[in-house]
């Protein structure tokens, strides 16, 4: 390990950046590059002699498939050739040793065990991978093992929830409904359930409606079994939060040059401001169509400012410079036709993007990558991306 | 694991079945080609609704921008559309079982019930699912079905599939209740081999064609819907050959002409790497591939969407 510990050496603005948090948090729906992204963000950062955890919570562990381990393990820390670790989060065994370990005792963490909702909930409950996510975040950060943390957040139709949703699992196990209502009924069983008059019991009396009584029942047991662990849970929560909020962490906010992503991304900056987070910038992927590699060096300047979107048209002109140059009239119609799309998707794309940035005002550092011509998904493919990280605007 | 060269599903009229649920990986595009199997379908004289599930009130489906949750909006003649959301959804039924507002909000709207509905097995997916196939039973005065197509657009693979298989699983396992015959009802309509189809949108990438095949796994193992298309969005065809190319590699650098060349090259080495995804596509996942062009204007609007439902007709109506 003492080999890539060295001297930090800020070779690119991304470098610099990434020598600045501590911790960098992707967020972002899914398809647009999360994952991609933290990975060529913790390539980086291992090149800047940090030590760095590509740490992620997708439960499709897309993380490992890319960098080409697709048969590792959750739960366990694995080193990549580039000198960086990754970690996949696994859920089921976090969430066994966290109730193990705040359990006040073995017979309560076997009867929390035995609950059909232990399983249940771990696989289904919305928000269960954020909450435990948080957990392990809060190990992660308590053990300091690392310089920086770059957190690839799941793939959910809506990118705050990795920081709404853990309250969530804490409102439902920490439910004042249950313990203090309903459990001394429920003990009972439904005999008193039917003839109770009070409101809470009303309330229940209507939920049975929808899921039977027992299912209920169950649920409100199991709940109730927490009695008493939450102390923890809320600390644990309040410190990672704190830890979010602070300076030395950066968040992104991952976009493709989609329409629909993009007016997200706005929104979700918005949002995350609002709520107190430090919004770093936005990680456009995909950005221009000239790929990196494709760039020549005569003169496209940086692809940021994409020259294609500037380029007037001009079919006449066109071909009459290729019937200069010999070229065949049918090939020079299907270059112009071709250049012609690629001009059009860049200009849109131009357009959007600038209004998004114009939208969020500015000192941010935002980034961008191009569009490969091949699809990336393994670890060459991946340092590509990692050399090809632009700061745009 | 199916067999690589497995044997395809055979191809079904997509556009006359009724209930239409449309998955794949997040970023192929469901919701644009939920919107071109509905508007083909449509342009048949069907009446189709797009129902695109939302699990946050924040985001809004692909027709739906601006729409409240829960609500049915016309796009244009007999294409409909609502955003379905948990919240939305699990108020509507709510009301059907509670059946007076009040009591509703009384039971619902505690805050802490609240987050005990949410933990009760997947009564949000159900309630979701099922909002989607009510509107598969809804009739209009004249007893004709209001819609005679439902399109679910749904979310990307985990969720997707876990609520798909939702009715089998509670028909198994929950205790025999209201949610159970519910589940059951549902399930009967997921799967009836007739009516209901299942497709799946990637694109000719890597994980995109690994969560397609994944889908089709699960949804054989564990939600038993009948199998419909593969929608390979987003294709490149090749349009230049390699000694086309070649007559670039001379021309001064800043020409125009240059960069025409740059483009073409580029284009077929995204064609060439989308190639080996497409072929593994159609080879290893059990369903009819049908596949959708690249679009490449500065909008996506109706024309563009049109164009995509026209090929959809082509392969997926009559005697496919």
């Amino acid at each position: 390990m003492e080999a890539c510990r060295k001297e930090p050496v800020r070779t690119s603005p991304a470098g610099a950046m990434l020598c600045d948090h501590n911790l960098v948090v992707c967020l972002g729906p899914g398809g647009v590059g999360k994952t991609s992204a933290t990975a060529a963000l913790a390539i980086v950062a291992a090149r800047e002699g940090r030590r760095t955890l590509a740490f992620t919570i997708d439960p499709a562990r897309r993380l490992a498939g890319a960098v080409g381990l697709s048969g590792a393990k959750p739960g366990v820390v694995i080193p990549v050739s580039d000198g960086f670790d990754i970690l996949m989060l696994d859920v089921h065994g976090t969430w066994e040793r966290v109730v193990e370990r705040h359990a006040v005792s073995r017979g309560q963490f076997e009867r929390i065990k035995s609950n059909r909702f232990y399983d249940y909930l771990t696989d289904n409950f919305p928000g269960f991978n954020e909450y435990i996510a948080v957990e392990k975040l809060h190990e992660i950060l308590t053990e300091q093992r690392y310089d920086i943390v770059i957190v690839d957040t799941p793939p959910t139709s809506y990118a705050l929830s990795f920081l709404e949703a853990p309250n969530r699992v804490l409102n439902l196990l920490d439910n004042d409904f249950v313990r203090i209502f309903l459990h001394p009924y429920l003990k009972l069983g439904r005999f008193t359930l039917r003839y109770a008059t009070q409101k809470e019991f009303f309330i229940l009396r209507q939920l049975a409606k929808f899921t039977g009584f027992d299912m209920l029942r169950e649920l409100a047991m199991f709940i109730f079994e927490f009695e008493g662990m939450f102390k923890g849970f809320r600390d644990r929560a309040e410190e990672v939060r704190n830890r979010l909020r602070a300076q030395s962490t950066a968040f992104f906010v991952v976009a493709s040059t989609d329409r629909r992503r993009l007016l997200e991304a706005g929104t979700t900056q918005k949002r995350l401001r609002e709520a107190g987070y430090p919004f770093t910038g936005f990680f456009i992927n995909r950005y221009c169509w000239m790929c990196r590699d494709d760039r020549p060096a005569e003169g496209f300047g940086e692809y940021a400012g994409c020259p294609l979107a500037h380029l007037e048209l001009d079919a006449r002109a066109f071909a009459a410079e290729a019937q200069a140059q010999g070229i065949p009239p049918d090939l020079a119609d299907r270059l112009h036709s071709n250049l012609a799309d690629h001009v059009a998707v860049q200009r849109r794309v131009s357009l959007e993007v600038s209004a998004l940035l114009s939208e969020t005002g500015p000192g941010f550092t935002h980034f961008t990558t191009p569009a490969f011509a091949d699809d990336i998904h393994d670890l060459p493919g991946l340092r590509r991306l990692a050399e090809a990280i632009r700061p745009l605007g | 694991m199916p067999e690589p060269d497995s044997v395809k599903a055979k191809p079904h009229d997509l556009l006359t079945r009724r209930f239409i649920a449309v998955t794949g990986k997040g970023g192929t595009g469901k919701s644009a080609v939920s919107a071109a199997i509905a508007f083909a379908a449509a342009t048949l004289g069907r009446r189709v609704l797009v129902a695109s599930i939302q699990r946050y009130e924040k985001t809004t489906g692909f027709l739906g921008a601006g729409a409240p949750a829960g609500e049915v909006f016309e796009v244009q003649n007999n294409v409909f559309a609502v955003n379905i959301t948990p919240k939305a959804a699990l108020r509507e039924y709510g009301l059907m079982i509670l059946r007076f507002e009040r009591l509703y909000r009384r039971v619902f709207e505690d805050t802490l019930v609240r987050y005990l509905m949410e933990a009760l097995p997947s009564l949000e997916e159900l309630v979701m699912i099922g909002k989607a196939w009510y509107h598969t039973q809804e009739r209009q005065e004249t007893g004709a079905w209001r819609y005679d197509t439902v399109v679910l657009d749904m979310q990307s693979t985990g969720h997707a599939l876990s609520m798909l298989s939702l009715p089998a699983t509670i028909t198994k396992a929950a205790p025999p209740g209201p949610l159970r015959s519910k589940a059951k009802e549902i399930l009967a309509a997921v799967t009836d081999p007739k009516r209901a189809s299942l497709c799946v949108v990637t694109t000719p990438e890597e994980t995109p064609v690994n969560e397609a095949a994944e889908i089709c796994e699960r949804n054989a193992a564990e939600a038993g819907m009948p199998p419909g298309f593969l929608f390979v969005n987003r294709v490149i065809e090749p349009e230049f050959g390699p000694s086309e190319l070649d007559l670039g590699a001379e021309l001064p650098p800043r020409a125009l002409l240059r960069t025409a060349f740059v483009c073409a090259s580029f284009r077929e080495r995204v064609a060439r790497s989308q190639s080996g995804h497409l072929a593994r596509a159609q080879r290893d996942i059990p369903l009819p591939a049908v596949i959708l062009p690249e679009v490449f204007s500065e909008e996506f609007g109706t024309a563009e969407l049109a164009a995509l439902s026209k090929i959809i007709t082509e392969h997926c109506h009559g005697s496919v």
